[in-house]
């Protein structure tokens, strides 16, 4: 064993107040379906980021950007688009 | 100043949380744990306890969801349950031991149903044995007084970083007042100062996490497990020192902190006992001894950690050893839980004494003289004679064991 490999005598001996669960956990890698914005259609009325349970969308100077890393593909931005500009597109494995 | 107040348990284990400035108490009352809620309400109420916060959650299962976030935010918190209470919260058990923080619970031992009672026997709180808490047992008021005081300064210990359970039987105990000695209020907090856990803080500055559980901790799972059960180990000596410095503080103490042995000299028999039955285990233990018979009584005050090389001590030279078990594991590979702990601890022994298990007191039936007297004069037979003429008994059984 490595001189580097952690050990029981020098991890941590709980995870409170030793991890950043959600920084460090990569929590979009589940999804099935991924939201693919038509940057043509969108008129940047904010509905998506408003109604994303996750917060990952956010109306940036280049349009609508959504957060991959922790996008769980739900939809729900896709269904309350008023002018339909979001396409739920399968993932490929 | 200490003054003298006729206490039963449940206000005994009150009081414990009240002079340790328990600070966040997550309470839910059940049967027969309920005056131990009432009284540090009426506390709090009474503006008794002005450093403490009362909360009164839906369930027990949020009570100890609240404790594992008060706790980790930096507080000394204290709740109490039984029975059901216990088994409802039980997922949240596991997570304040898993995590280390220092709660401090008061179990009022209650049997589980089914076949329940609002009376005692111990398995609620047995049934946390593997989570990884502390398990210390009182057999009277002033004992769990003066237990829970203990708790805190045991699990607060950084060697040590585990929550603590301290039990009593409901009614037996809970219900029993006799005349209790509360030490002073400032001498406590000398002997417990105030909570501060080396590794959990609520400084925003110094706190990472978002959420208590996470995903990687099964990377180093074995290995967070083997810290517990190194935690264990240390906790047998730090029980011990805190025993000791209670007493020269207090003028208590209770055995060793893990065992008390009670006229174990030259005994060629001894019971063990856990809880209450104590007591009564001491009288016959008299009666006996003066009639001739060498019979000794060793008090199991701490179940977790096991005080394995302390009974192993205690059995040197004894015969036959009996394990007076109140709670059930149908089933099991031979008894109670006690005995088949008590069995692993001594297995390594070259030379074994005999070891017989009874079942008494089960779901609240209550343990007479005529019972533990039964237990030590078979103890005794088999120590006499070299021969068990059986394992186990079930003591108050009606109808014959097949």
């Amino acid at each position: 064993m490595s001189s580097r490999t952690p050990t029981w005598r020098s991890i941590p001996i709980t995870n409170l107040g030793t991890t950043k669960t959600t920084v460090l956990n990569k929590t979009g890698d589940w999804r099935t379906f991924r939201p693919e914005v038509d940057v043509d259609k969108c008129i940047q009325c904010g509905t998506c980021v408003t109604y994303c349970p996750e917060g990952v969308i956010k109306i940036a100077d280049m349009g609508v950007e959504i957060d991959y890393y922790f996008c769980k593909g739900c939809g729900v931005c896709a269904n309350e688009c008023p002018v339909k500009a979001i396409e739920m597109v399968k993932e490929e494995k | 100043m200490s003054k003298r107040m006729l206490l039963d348990g449940n206000h005994a284990a009150a009081w414990a949380a009240r002079l340790a400035r328990a600070q966040v108490i997550p309470i839910y009352p059940i049967t027969p744990q309920t005056e131990c809620c009432t009284q540090l309400s009426e506390f709090v109420e009474h503006g008794e306890m002005p450093w403490a916060s009362y909360v009164t959650p839906e369930s027990e299962h949020a009570v100890m969801g609240i404790a594992c976030g008060a706790s980790a935010a930096g507080a000394r918190v204290f709740t109490s349950s039984a029975a059901q209470g216990i088994v409802f919260m039980e997922e949240n058990i596991w997570i304040a031991a898993g995590n280390r923080l220092p709660i401090v619970m008061c179990v009022v031992n209650r049997a589980i149903a089914n076949p329940g009672s609002l009376r005692p026997d111990c398995n609620d709180s047995l049934l946390q044995r593997d989570a990884g808490w502390l398990q210390l047992y009182c057999e009277d008021a002033q004992d769990a007084l003066d237990t829970g005081i203990q708790m805190f300064k045991i699990c607060e210990d950084e060697r040590v970083y585990l929550p603590g359970i301290f039990a009593f039987e409901g009614y037996v105990v809970g219900h029993c007042a006799i005349p209790v000695e509360l030490p002073d209020p400032e001498e406590v907090t000398d002997f417990l100062p105030p909570y501060k856990h080396k590794f959990i803080t609520l400084d925003p500055e110094l706190r990472k996490y978002t959420t208590t559980t996470t995903p990687r901790s099964g990377e180093f799972g074995t290995e967070r497990v083997y810290q517990m059960q190194v935690a264990m180990e240390n906790a047998k000596k730090v029980i011990k020192e805190v025993n000791e410095d209670y007493a020269k503080r207090f003028g208590r103490k209770y055995g060793n902190g893990l065992i008390e042995k009670y006229r174990c000299e030259d005994a060629d028999a001894l019971l063990i006992t856990m809880g209450s039955i104590t007591g009564t285990a001491r009288k016959i233990v008299d009666d006996l001894r003066d009639e001739g018979h060498p019979i000794g009584l060793v008090k199991l005050r701490s179940f977790r950690p096991f005080p394995t090389e302390d009974l192993r001590e205690a059995v040197k030279g004894v015969k036959a050893v009996g394990f007076v078990d109140r709670n059930r594991s149908p089933g099991s590979s031979g008894g109670g839980i006690g005995r088949i702990e008590t069995a692993n601890a001594l297995y390594a022994l070259p030379e074994k004494p005999l070891l017989l298990g009874f079942f008494v007191g089960l779901v609240g039936r209550d343990v007479m003289t005529s019972d533990v007297r039964f237990m030590a004069e078979k103890v005794l037979k088999a120590a006499e004679t070299g021969k068990a003429e059986k394992d186990i008994h079930w003591v108050q059984l009606k109808g014959d064991e097949i």
